[in-house]
């Protein structure tokens, strides 16, 4: 490329950036090794290793997911069929000598039963308590509902029967001046 | 299998040697490249050396390997721009730490560079990206438009137009920063610069 005028002037300028940068460069094989002490630090991608994790990771989500469900669940049916389990006479095997872990199903199970009628007990008394608001409320009567009452209420309130007879239909007519 | 790690290991020393020769060249682009940000040119470079080692980036002989060396450069240099604008927030202050850094060597430096030199490299950032890229590779690299634009990944045409753009870019930044170049800029345009 033939090179005339600014252009001469420019390619100065770069020369001379050109020795500048020369005068700072980092060697080769320096940047070369430092490029492979990279490479070596640098942890390799193991998909195994991913994968399994992964799994892992969906498996223990899972899990939470599944107790947190069962947690959920209805807590009257589920204290109703422990109260049952918990009602069932508990079957001690009268042996000639029972062995250790039968010893210790009989002394737990005891515990587990008063907690559970305990609960069942509760449940029982809350339920009571709720029916009895309820009635309370479906009888609360405003104490300016004696305002709203007039002497027409009885017409206003009643229907008409089919069977009626007319004179007793007359009284639902308007009375009309004759 | 054997034979095929030896045409490695060969292969890959004589690019090594290759390279090497290429080395200050390719320090020079990526200077140019991260627009004189002399620890980022090094840590780009040494990306694309890693590359390279691992295979990553392949030379397969379309192209010279300064081309297919200085294109990779260029890529690198836009991901780990991309990777910097992400962390966004720290790298302006790493920037900001830089740049007082530099401030901080400058009286010292800046003695042993002249002023016409630091005027020219002021006006040099100020370029836009291709301007600048292509004026380092034609003047800086003494490579032809046609090779420049295969870095650059456009048309000469294309090429050729920054390439002049960045010369009339250049000449109006170095007389707005007060340069004494009033004579030599007014010179005549080249026509054969490919």
């Amino acid at each position: 490329m033939e090179l005339v005028g600014e252009e001469k002037r420019i390619q100065a300028l770069f020369s001379e950036l050109r020795l500048e940068d020369e005068s700072f460069i980092l060697p080769f094989a320096a940047m070369w090794n430092r490029a492979n002490l990279r490479r070596s630090t640098r942890r390799p991608f193991r998909f195994s290793f991913v994968s399994a994790a992964l799994i892992a990771g969906v498996a223990i989500f899972s899990f939470a997911v599944m107790q947190y469900w069962r947690g959920n669940q209805n807590p009257v049916a589920r204290v109703e069929e422990n109260a049952v389990t918990a009602a069932s006479p508990i079957q001690v095997t009268k042996g000639p000598e029972p062995n250790h872990a039968v010893k210790e199903a009989a002394n737990q199970k005891p515990n587990s039963a008063k907690f559970l009628s305990r609960r069942h007990a509760e449940l029982i008394a809350a339920n009571k308590k709720a029916a009895r608001d309820a009635a309370a409320i479906s009888k609360w009567q405003s104490p300016t509902s004696a305002l709203l009452r007039s002497p027409n209420d009885e017409v206003l309130t009643s229907l008409p029967q089919l069977d009626e007879s007319a004179s007793e239909l007359k009284s639902f007519l308007p009375r009309t001046p004759q | 299998m054997n034979l095929d790690r030896q045409i490695d290991a060969m292969d890959i020393a004589e690019l090594k040697a290759e390279l090497e020769k290429l080395h200050s060249s390719s320090f020079g682009w990526a200077m140019s490249c991260c627009r004189r940000d002399r620890e980022l040119a090094e840590e780009v470079l040494q990306t694309v050396y890693l590359k390279i080692f691992e295979g990553k980036a392949a030379y397969r002989g379309e192209a010279s390997l300064k081309t297919w060396l200085f294109a990779v450069i260029r890529k690198t240099v836009i991901s780990e721009h991309r990777k910097r604008l992400l962390r966004f927030m720290r790298f302006s202050s790493a920037e900001e730490n830089l740049e007082a850094a530099s401030s901080m060597k400058g009286p010292a430096a800046s003695l042993e560079r002249s002023e016409e030199q630091l005027r020219f490299e002021h006006a040099l950032k100020q370029l836009p990206g291709r301007q600048r890229e292509a004026l380092h590779l034609v003047f800086y690299e003494d490579i032809s438009l046609r090779e420049a634009a295969e870095v650059m990944g456009i048309s000469i045409g294309s090429a050729r137009t920054h390439y002049e753009r960045g010369k009339k870019h250049l000449r109006e930044c170095l007389a707005q920063s007060e340069v004494n170049y009033g004579i030599g800029w007014r010179g005549k345009e080249n026509p054969g610069a490919v």
